[in-house]
């Protein structure tokens, strides 16, 4: 054991062991220290008393949704910052797409006089790929058949199948988002 | 770099970082608790604590390109942590009314309460303890959070006045004015009473 502490020591030795810092040996140092010194024993006194009153400090449990409803937050915070225009992109898209089947539904001939040079190049497109195998050429062969047959509605049922399909997907996103604000409130 | 079955904190963040929001999730999971607590020492409502903990968890995910992974992580985030209360209490602009909203939601929705009577003694304690804590809720905030990296953290010095962004000095002077103001407050309330030389 080496020379007893000095009190400046013991407090520099006081604060160690607030921090859990303090060996075997230094421990027995100290105490031999506070056994004879009333004025760094009332600073350990207090220090522990501090220690104490922190280290207990009663606190319930978080409730167990916290984490739940924090992913949750980070989810909708994330969509707040999707960029606008990508956003006003797809509406539009939709939008077009809604209002040029129901347009032609409801006119119930061939399209447009201003939309045939597309038409016709869709169907050079896949008649090209067609030819040629290619994967994608049967979809664009696909669309180019829903072009032409839009005023028969056994033909066009596919493109109208998947908007009825995009609209329930769109309402059921809509719904969960609104259920999941209510939990958040 | 390989992901391991049971990543550390660093590396989730590190995936975080790379868009990966199951990695962000489990950091979630694992440190909410945590971060509720620290929150629960700075505010005595608990749906503020709660509140602020998920706030805490948005800046984190806001700013992970700002952390560095060759450092801890759990020191980052108890730098956000008490940064974001400090932050907060102030734009309250007024103290918390009273820590025993704390202590009666803790009668009511908290902890159950113990059915054994609890010795006179231990009463005692529990009391001198709670009293200490009131005290504590009394200072002023970054004296209180000085406090509470001190002695509930156990952190040293150094990691204080980088959690909070304060110089050594500073951080010592809080503490040694915090001390001396818990010292005054107290030996007022107990008068001649020695309470902490029996604890």
């Amino acid at each position: 054991m080496g020379d007893p502490l000095t009190c400046a020591e013991a407090r520099q030795r006081i604060e160690e062991a607030m921090v859990g810092a303090l060996g075997e040996e230094e421990w027995r140092e100290l105490s031999a220290h506070l056994a004879g010194c009333p004025s760094c024993l009332g600073t350990w006194r207090w220090e522990r008393l501090l220690h104490r009153a922190t280290k207990e400090w009663p606190l319930p449990e978080p409730s167990p949704r916290l984490a739940w409803r924090i992913m949750v937050r980070l989810r909708q915070e994330e969509e707040v910052v999707t960029p606008l225009a990508e956003r006003a992109a797809k509406v539009a898209l939709g939008v077009l797409c809604v209002m040029t089947l129901a347009g032609a539904w409801w006119v119930g001939q061939s399209p447009p006089s201003w939309l045939a040079p597309w038409g016709k190049f869709l169907q050079a497109m896949g008649e090209a790929l067609a030819e040629e195998g290619r994967r994608w050429g049967g979809v664009l062969a696909f669309l180019w058949e829903a072009w032409r047959g839009w005023n028969r509605p056994w033909v066009s049922l596919a493109p109208w199948a998947l908007l009825i399909l995009l609209a329930l997907q769109g309402w059921g996103l809509w719904r969960m988002r609104g259920a999941l604000g209510n939990q958040l409130r | 770099m390989a992901e391991t079955p049971w990543p550390s904190d660093e590396e989730l963040m590190q995936r975080a970082q790379r868009g990966d929001r199951e990695a962000f999730d489990e950091l979630v999971q694992r440190h909410y608790r945590r971060v509720y607590q620290w929150a629960g020492r700075f505010t005595p409502y608990l749906e503020t604590a709660e509140e602020w903990t998920q706030e805490v968890f948005l800046r984190l995910f806001e700013h992970r390109h700002a952390y560095d992974p060759q450092r801890p992580f759990l020191a980052w985030l108890r730098r956000v942590a008490v940064n974001y209360c400090l932050n907060a209490l102030a734009a309250q602009k007024e103290e918390p009314l009273s820590w025993e909203a704390l202590e009666e939601t803790l009668g009511n929705g908290g902890t159950p309460p113990d059915p054994t009577p609890l010795p006179e003694e231990m009463l005692e304690r529990e009391e001198t303890l709670a009293q200490v804590r009131e005290a504590i809720s009394r200072l002023p905030p970054r004296y209180r959070a000085v406090v509470l990296l001190r002695y509930y953290e156990e952190l040293p010095y150094e990691a204080i006045a980088e959690t909070l962004n304060l110089p050594l000095g500073t951080v010592k002077t809080h503490l040694h004015r915090a001390r001396a103001i818990l010292r005054r407050e107290l030996e007022r309330t107990w008068g001649e009473e020695r309470p902490w030389e029996t604890l």
